[in-house]
């Protein structure tokens, strides 16, 4: 099964080693990773070291990355902000991180309990790892 | 990386047998080197995935990212 990792994951392994090494290779024989453009912006967007930012940016090069969300995507996303009265661009991002497992069929592994609330209202395959 | 040809040698010789009778019932029309060739390709592509991420792999400072800028 196809999956990708939010930032939550990159942050644990990439910038802290909190998911140990083996558990995070053993992901990769479970699922054919790929990367989800939502992640690859935010993960871009929190880097604030030049260097670090230019290392990803290589990393990201020589990674699937999957879709953008599209217009229909966006347009779901729109109505569950207004249903559910949130407000932050970061509760917009997992919403359309959320559409886009669900319209590539992908597993998202994450450590971000957020998104169990999200699952309630978008179905998709949730992977949530604990800290 | 090496080219796709050395790796699909060393790959295939990998891959178990079942594997590839299961894969052909499910793909009857396609050929057995074409399915192979598919597989092998899944598993290179795999591996180069999961080395570019092992390279990252704990090799940033936790302060060069910062939560709040999302």
């Amino acid at each position: 099964m196809k999956a990708f990792f939010d930032t939550t994951v990159y942050i644990n392994t990439f910038f802290k080693t909190l998911l140990p090494r083996e558990e995070f290779i053993r992901l990769f024989s479970l699922y054919d990773i790929v990367v989800c453009p939502i992640v690859k912006h935010e993960l871009l967007l929190g880097t604030i070291h030049p260097k670090t930012k230019k290392e990803l940016e290589h990393f990201f090069d020589r990674c699937p990355v999957i879709e953008a969300p599209h217009r229909k995507m966006w347009e779901k996303m729109t109505e569950l902000m207004k249903s559910l009265k949130w407000r932050e661009n970061r509760q917009q991002n997992d919403l359309l991180i959320a559409l886009t497992a669900q319209e590539e069929n992908a597993a998202l592994i994450t450590y971000d309990k957020h998104f169990e609330m999200i699952h309630k209202h978008i179905s998709f395959e949730l992977v949530l790892l604990k800290e | 990386m090496q080219s796709l040809s050395s790796e699909f040698v060393k790959i295939s010789a990998r891959v178990p047998k079942s594997l590839i009778k299961r894969v052909s019932r499910l793909h009857p029309k396609e050929s057995l080197s074409e399915l192979l060739r598919t597989l092998m390709e899944g598993e290179v592509l795999r591996q180069k995935v999961l080395k570019a991420h092992l390279k990252l792999y704990g090799r940033f400072k936790p302060e060069h990212f910062d939560e709040s800028l999302l």
